[in-house]
């Protein structure tokens, strides 16, 4: 029988269908600096019926996972009606929020009506000043903190995902220690994405490789901490089970598909490759079919050899495929601002951000 | 009797039959639990409502092996289930009077 962690690796290594991401929309109640979406507005967007009816051939291919994002995903005008429908057909559902309207009978109704398995809350750094700056909302951060305990007496799930930032990144142990305080995992990505049309102005502000640096110092140290009081099992029944091997640098494309609100199939949000359309072939077709797709699995196979590999902690994320094939047109790549890791920890008096 | 009754899917469970094995998603206890060929046959056929007589019957009919060890196994499984909160017992009849 096999672990959960096997039936992943066996989906990446042979293009197996896990998780949808669906873009609902690129509109957001929040201005963020760095965002990545183009908010142009192209054809007319997919409908509640063919949410309907994508959910259910999702269903049929067994996807288990499906992560609704935007833009700000609850702006949708039909977010519930869509979400419904997706717990009603057994999807693990997780939401990806900047979290300005999860309070009061909104957070209520996403408990009760959509269910997910965990809300995924964006935040900017550990201070009003730091977060507030980048969605350009004053009081959003404390808007946040209170959602946060509001949802937690709702008893739903949460994690904290937050971009390393120029902004932030002398906030990175008060960062964790806001994540602590709340009991909330926290995921610190330290790349900036350039926007979906390739301007590379969010990348003003990406993180120094001091910042970065002192980022996977701080997640050696706590990852050390962790290991100290908690000691890994590494054993099951008495026998050493290795970790899985998978042969890409990413599951994009291969176990994981995003859909835009015009229908339009890509590997990954930052992969903004077109693959294909649901709107003229079913997505089980696109899936097995897709020549755009196919090359898109072997990019990614190419890109393990390839791509910078961190040692020790692996919350930073790297090389990203996707970003190379925007801003150069070679998925494989080094692209300009591309995160390095220093191999020496910085002191722990840092300089201040600009 | 185990047998004799009806059960569904817990609420907050959400599962996926791939490539023969279930994997379940225990949202509450936000955990993923991995069950083999026979063990995923009783999930799926509880998700469509079959009670536990009628999943004996077709397993029967659909494995090789004597029909006493199916149902005990059966049987088995469906206590397993029900023990980790990815199954529930639904009301008999006689509990609704």
């Amino acid at each position: 029988m096999s672990t959960y962690q096997e039936i992943t690796a066996r989906a990446w290594n042979e293009c197996r269908l896990l998780d949808a991401i669906f873009e609902l929309t690129h509109r957001c109640n929040l201005d963020c600096f760095f965002c990545y979406n183009d908010r142009v507005q192209l054809n007319s967007a997919l409908t509640y019926d063919e949410y309907s009816d994508l959910l259910g051939q999702l269903a049929e291919m067994a996807v288990l996972n499906l992560t609704l994002t935007g833009g700000e995903p609850l702006v949708h005008p039909d977010f519930f009606a869509i979400g419904t429908r997706a717990r009603d057909l057994g999807f693990v559902i997780r939401l990806k929020s900047n979290g300005h309207l999860l309070r009061g009978d909104v957070a209520r109704r996403v408990r009760d009506e959509v269910a997910p398995y965990q809300i995924d809350l964006s935040i900017h750094g550990a201070t009003a000043k730091s977060h507030d700056r980048q969605t350009q909302r004053p009081g959003s951060f404390q808007r946040l903190l209170e959602n946060i305990e509001e949802m937690q007496r709702l008893g739903l799930r949460m994690r904290l995902n937050c971009t390393l930032t120029a902004w932030n990144e002398n906030e990175v142990d008060q960062i964790f220690e806001l994540a602590d305080r709340f009991d909330l995992l926290i995921n610190i990505n330290a790349t900036v994405a350039p926007k979906d049309d390739g301007d590379t102005s969010p990348m003003s502000v990406a993180p120094t490789s001091e910042g970065i640096s002192r980022l996977a110092h701080v997640l050696q140290r706590r990852h050390e901490e962790v290991r100290s009081r908690n000691p890994e099992v590494t054993e099951q029944d008495g026998v050493k089970k290795e970790p899985p091997e998978v042969i890409r640098h990413c599951g994009a494309g291969s176990s994981s598909v995003t859909i835009d609100q015009w229908g339009n199939v890509l590997p990954c949000v930052q992969w903004r490759r077109v693959v294909g359309n649901v709107r003229e072939k079913p997505i089980a077709e696109i899936w097995s079919g897709s020549v755009g797709l196919d090359e898109v699995r072997s990019l990614t196979v190419a890109a393990k050899k390839v791509a910078p590999q961190m040692e020790g902690p692996t919350d930073v994320t790297f090389f990203c495929p996707g970003i190379a094939d925007l801003l150069t047109g070679d998925p494989l790549s080094l692209y300009p601002g591309l995160p390095t890791l220093e191999k020496d920890p910085p002191d722990d008096d840092s300089s201040d951000g600009p | 009797m185990v047998m004799s009754r009806e059960f569904r899917i817990t609420p907050e469970v959400r599962y996926r039959i791939i490539d023969d094995e279930a994997v379940v998603v225990r949202q509450g206890e936000g955990d993923v639990l991995v069950f083999n060929q026979v063990a995923a046959r009783v999930v799926q056929l509880v998700g469509e409502g079959l009670d536990a007589q009628r999943i004996g019957d077709l397993l029967v009919d659909e494995y090789d092996a004597p029909e006493a060890a199916i149902r005990q196994d059966v049987d088995s499984f469906l206590r397993e289930l029900e023990d980790l909160h990815v199954i529930e017992a639904l009301p008999t009849h006689e509990e609704d009077r």
